[in-house]
């Protein structure tokens, strides 16, 4: 929204849509639309990441060459301090400028606790629980889109180095799964999310954004037999939780377009479980398949390029790991590829000759 | 008017009355893709994963029989599939983005080709000419369907074709001139993108021209990073005239569009060399500390000019 004539016109237009006069505090919205981060653009948002992480790495560069890292006391207190200038100057002033800043003293927080953590001989665990901790307390208490992002993965990371502390790294198949339902939530009530004032606007997009890279994360552990135990269970108890909500949100979109032609959506279905049933070993094929679809579904861009990324890498995985011979994978790869351009076929074909008749 | 985006619905759930069940309609009508869009995605999926997973098998089917088949077979066979798939793209009726995409597939197909060709003459499987041969053979190509991504595929190939030249061949060049080389190529090719995107001479997306720009940031940041920490004096003039110039055009052609990517890329590549600069200068610990707290200052400064160079887009000054 660039201009009173601009805002008028919008309104105009979603008044005519939803059949009612809406009562509108124009000046609320022309100071919104002057706030900064009503102009933050991707090229922004990634400026403050990168600058932030290169920042604190040469803090820590400076913290380990100057030896200023053989206090644990001092690492805690600088630890403190940088979380709660980190917190305080994102609470107070919004503005993302300070974003770049607030990002560095934050991780140099998390890098400073760690050391001291380490310095003392503590249990790595209890590091990674605290880690989580910091993180939670800071998803409740910060308003910030940046630090809602962090702390989102940060809590991600930390339960996926728990798994590996724990030497049960088969965990992250219910952390996927949990993962994966969030993320359906967070779609599903985009509006009922923007309407909450702590979570709407920049904060709900940060918090998707933090969702999609922690299921990648973990879709990419599910994905690596090198990372995983090869316990089949596993891997078919979450392939089924994720194709089961493929097929929910395929159910939805159906409905959404009002097809009511039981026959066609069991077709759909059937179609549907065969194709990710044979993947069923391998659940992160089904996972970014959701990504993707979910991300589509609610034209969320970055989600559509992470999901397409994921899907590519992990059918390529599947593959590869496949022990089977060549002359296999080669025949399932064909009928696979016949497959789809038969499917593509019937679907197209007959929709252009319905469209004709 | 223009389009209502995400932004705009979020500062109306702000500011107005609007009911969550409004609001959620709203989204679904402004925002989300209707039956049209969903259609136009699985057809590009299926189409897609059917030739992708088809092209896959072939693939893994030579792989197989790979000693038990015949040098001319081998060839044949890949060659064959280069001219059927060509002809396919040629004779199908079907939108010309289907048919750049098969365009696209066959381009990879040569590679198969040149592939195979290493593998039966033992040239090796990333000799320079292979990647050299693999990217003339398919210019005519790029140049007729004058597809973007297929574009970036011939690059790609020609800066790989570039960088395994030296590797393999011209060893006795420094790894700076090819570097410098590269940065002053992919700059030289942007430069002429956006000419033609002035010109109006065609159109070019904005994808296309970023991520151009991004791989001539890179080797730029490279080879200034090489002269400034290895103290190459006799080759910095002429990487600081080419970084000059390119810099010096991309900021101008920045202000000129207001383009919030270029004013972002350029100041960052220049706050990284600067960096190099200071390591290199202040060779002990303080040095890091001088270092991050010159990104925080300098990374903010460049955001706090991009919001407002936002601003006056939006206003539009």
């Amino acid at each position: 929204m660039e201009n009173k004539n601009t805002i008028q016109s919008i309104f105009d237009t979603i008044q005519n849509k939803i059949g009612r006069e809406l009562r509108v505090n124009i000046s609320g919205i022309e100071t919104s639309v002057n706030d900064d981060r009503n102009s933050q653009s991707l090229t922004i948002k990634v400026l403050s990441i990168i600058g932030g992480i290169l920042s604190s790495l040469a803090f820590c560069l400076f913290l380990t060459l100057g030896s200023i890292d053989k206090s644990q006391t001092a690492m805690y207190i600088l630890s403190g301090i940088f979380f709660m200038t980190s917190i305080w100057m994102n609470k107070k002033y919004d503005k993302v400028i300070l974003d770049t800043i607030s990002v560095c003293l934050y991780l140099i927080g998390y890098v400073a606790f760690g050391i001291g953590f380490y310095l003392g001989k503590g249990d790595p665990l209890y590091v990674q629980l605290l880690y989580m901790l910091f993180a939670t307390i800071t998803l409740l208490i910060s308003k910030s889109y940046i630090l809602t992002f962090i702390s989102i993965l940060m809590i991600n990371g930390a339960c996926i180095a728990i798994f590996f502390e724990i030497e049960n790294i088969d965990l992250v198949h219910a952390l996927v799964v949990v993962i994966a339902f969030i993320c359906i939530y967070f779609t599903f009530n985009e509006a009922k999310f923007m309407k909450i004032k702590a979570i709407g606007g920049k904060r709900y997009l940060a918090i998707r954004t933090g969702l999609t890279l922690s299921l990648l994360t973990c879709l990419y552990f599910v994905g690596r037999s090198t990372y995983m135990d090869r316990n089949w269970i596993f891997n078919w108890v979450s392939s089924g939780f994720l194709i089961l909500m493929v097929m929910w949100l395929i159910n939805c979109l159906l409905n959404r377009f009002h097809c009511e032609d039981i026959g066609k959506k069991i077709l759909v279905f059937i179609v549907v479980l065969v194709c990710l049933g044979f993947t069923a070993m391998t659940p992160a094929i089904s996972g970014s398949l959701l990504l993707l679809l979910l991300s589509f579904k609610v034209n969320y861009k970055t989600g559509i390029a992470l999901g397409i990324i994921g899907f590519i890498y992990f059918i390529g995985m599947f593959y590869y790991d496949l022990n089977i011979s060549l002359l296999h994978k080669s025949i399932a790869m064909f009928v696979s590829g016949a497959f789809f351009i038969l499917l593509y076929l019937m679907i197209f074909k007959k929709s252009n000759s319905h469209e004709k008749a | 008017m223009k389009d209502i985006e995400r932004n705009d619905l979020e500062l109306i759930s702000e500011h107005s009355d609007i009911s969550e069940k409004e609001l959620q309609q709203s989204l679904e009508d402004f925002i989300y893709p209707d039956q049209d869009s969903w259609a136009k995605f699985i057809r590009i999926v299926l189409l897609t994963l059917g030739v992708g997973f088809m092209a896959a098998g072939i693939v893994f089917f030579f792989a197989y029989n790979w000693d038990e088949l015949d040098k001319f077979i081998k060839l044949g066979i890949v060659q064959g599939l280069v001219i059927l798939v060509t002809i396919l793209s040629l004779t199908l009726k079907i939108d010309l983005l289907y048919k750049n995409i098969i365009l696209t597939a066959t381009s990879l197909l040569v590679g198969v080709m040149f592939a195979v060709f290493g593998q039966v003459y033992q040239t090796g499987a990333n000799a320079y000419d292979f990647f050299f041969a693999w990217t003339v053979f398919i210019s005519l190509w790029v140049f007729i369907s004058n597809f973007p991504p297929l574009w970036l595929l011939y690059l790609g190939l020609g800066n790989l074709t570039i960088y395994l030249y030296w590797e393999q061949v011209a060893r006795n060049w420094d790894f700076i001139y090819l570097t410098a080389g590269l940065f002053v190529l992919n700059a030289s090719i942007l430069l002429i993108c956006t000419w033609i995107q002035k010109q109006k001479k065609g159109e070019i997306p904005t994808y296309f021209t970023n991520t151009i720009a991004i791989a001539a940031a890179i080797w730029s940041v490279y080879s200034n990073l090489y002269w400034i920490l290895d103290g190459r004096g006799t080759e910095a003039p002429v990487i600081i005239a080419a970084t000059c110039l390119f810099y010096g055009l991309g900021l101008w052609y920045a202000i000129k569009e207001k383009s919030i990517f270029y004013m972002g890329l350029i100041p960052f590549s220049i706050i990284i060399i600067i960096s190099g600069a200071i390591i290199k200068g202040i060779e002990d610990d303080a040095g890091f500390l001088l270092i991050s707290v010159f990104i925080i200052a300098s990374v903010s400064f460049v955001i706090w000019n991009l919001i407002q160079m936002q601003r006056r887009k939006n206003h539009g000054k």
